[in-house]
């Protein structure tokens, strides 16, 4: 089981479909939900001077968000942040269907999988048997 | 018109007349006395009527536009000059007498004598302003269907975005919903048809995603396919079915198993053809499936029998590969399986076609492109 997973969508309804899947199919110990890019940004770097480090393990980002979309955040996370929270993963949540999106996502090495909505419960199983998560489950 | 002296009557008559089949200009320019001919009244006419009789090459040169006259003049010096040349074309501007410039096509021949030195220049003049503008406005209409189609695929994938989100939402909700907690069976019901009712939009949300990304993507990627493979992975993936149905396959792919095509288009193709017999057989007899090839003329033809239910051709003919045509009042239809059968089929420069017979079975057959002998 992971012990912290961050989930960053702008939409209320996926929020709600994930806590209740996520808590059904014991996915993780701590759940945090932010709306976009740029609340995730925020979170970051209270982290970097915060004194317990509660870093997750895994983020679950969707792509279209307003404010600060998902490509803009894995910009920034990884100048800012890769170095420091090395163990951080990033697993892209869309319901796109551009193969373009899968395709630029392969570009950022901390991103482990491609999943489309809606996070269901294989979506689930599809997060525990990836290899790069494979110590967790 | 006056005649060049060394020319016969019939002769000018002669030129005069090849001169008006597309109303070219027609020049021989003597290069002994520097005097050109020039047949084809109605092309000169435009450009002044002393350009008709015979007239040094200057008369013609000082309508060449400013832009282009030196580069004319120097080329066609050059060539002249040059005896392996004996064939030369410009394109320029001229003046004509109503103050506009004509796009002006020259083909010219040189004749030299045994010393390759040139002794007559034959040329054909063609006024192309009306297809120069054509070709220009061809460009801007083929440059605005480019952005357009280009937009219109950004837009398909905006909408299916739209769309697949709330569509996503409702789905991933009701897979949170146990119905077995619900006491009121006609609650438990309605949410089990609300799944299904959602699963269905799904589908065909994806279905018409599916045909927008084929129709803008027209970039194929051909390569050697062979089509037991192919049908062995369809037949893998729908195994299930299969054993459902009880059907009865056969596949001979002896005539001829390797074509050129996109993989995932023949894999597509076989797929919905196979999903087709299976949901449209006949309830009364044991389903039996035929798939083969064939060569006929040359050509590699595919065929997929069965002995379902059969279509109505007199009544559907024209129809069976329409976009949302149904013939069979079933649950699971939705109208697009054959439509892109046939997209796939004639994007890859084949033939689809089927033949039926109601209550005896159908025979959807491909006839796929001639592959073109090694160069």
């Amino acid at each position: 089981m992971l012990n912290n997973l961050l989930l960053i969508d702008d939409d209320d309804v996926t929020h709600f479909i994930c806590e209740n899947v996520i808590k059904n199919e014991n996915l993780t110990k701590n759940l945090t939900m932010l709306y976009n890019g740029q609340e995730g940004v925020n979170y970051f770097r209270n982290l970097l001077t915060a004194e317990s480090k509660d870093v997750p393990e895994l983020i679950l980002l969707d792509l279209n968000m307003p404010v600060m979309n998902g490509w803009d955040f894995l910009e920034v996370f990884s100048k800012e942040f890769e170095d420091k929270f090395p163990n951080t993963k990033v697993c892209i949540l869309t319901s796109s269907l551009d193969p373009l999106d899968f395709t630029h996502s392969q570009v950022y090495h901390n991103v482990i999988g491609f999943l489309n909505k809606p996070f269901i419960k294989e979506r689930v199983e599809e997060l525990k048997s990836n290899d790069r998560l494979a110590a967790y489950f | 018109m006056q005649a060049p002296n060394n020319l016969l009557p019939e002769t000018l008559k002669v030129l005069e007349s090849i001169a008006k089949i597309n109303n070219d200009g027609l020049w021989i320019w003597n290069l002994g006395t520097n005097e050109v001919s020039r047949f084809g009244e109605e092309f000169y006419n435009a450009f002044g009527n002393t350009l008709t009789s015979l007239s040094p090459p200057e008369d013609w040169e000082k309508l060449i536009h400013p832009d282009d006259k030196s580069r004319v003049v120097k080329n066609y010096k050059a060539a002249i000059e040059n005896p392996e040349i004996l064939r030369t074309d410009e394109t320029y501007q001229v003046l004509k007498t109503d103050g506009t410039y004509a796009d002006i096509l020259d083909h010219a021949y040189i004749s030299r004598n045994e010393n390759g030195k040139a002794t007559t220049v034959y040329g054909i003049a063609s006024d192309i302003t009306f297809r120069k503008k054509n070709d220009i406005e061809r460009e801007m209409r083929i440059s605005e269907l480019t952005k357009a189609n280009s937009s219109l695929k950004q837009f398909s994938y905006i909408i299916s975005h739209n769309l697949r989100t709330p569509i996503s939402n409702l789905i991933g909700l009701g897979s949170i919903i146990d119905e077995s907690k619900i006491e009121d069976p006609l609650i438990q019901k309605t949410v089990e048809k609300y799944k299904l009712a959602t699963l269905n939009l799904n589908k065909n949300v994806n279905g018409l995603f599916e045909l927008l990304v084929q129709n803008t993507n027209p970039e194929k990627q051909v390569q050697e396919v062979k089509l037991d493979d192919v049908f062995k992975q369809v037949m893998d993936s729908v195994e299930t079915k299969i054993t459902e149905s009880g059907a009865e396959i056969s596949a001979d792919f002896s005539e001829g198993n390797i074509v050129e095509f996109n993989p995932v288009y023949m894999h597509s193709i076989f797929l919905n053809f196979l999903t087709n017999t299976l949901k449209y057989r006949d309830p009364e007899r044991d389903l039996k499936v035929k798939v083969f090839t064939e060569k006929k003329d040359g050509c590699l033809l595919l065929h997929f029998s069965d002995n379902g239910l059969g279509i109505d051709l007199d009544k559907y003919g024209d129809k069976v590969f329409g976009l949302y045509q149904k013939f069979h009042n079933h649950p699971d239809s939705k109208g697009l399986g054959l439509h892109i059968v046939a997209t796939q089929v004639k994007a890859s420069g084949g033939k689809v076609w089927v033949t039926s017979e109601p209550n005896k079975g159908t025979t959807f057959s491909i006839q796929f492109k001639k592959i073109g002998h090694a160069e």
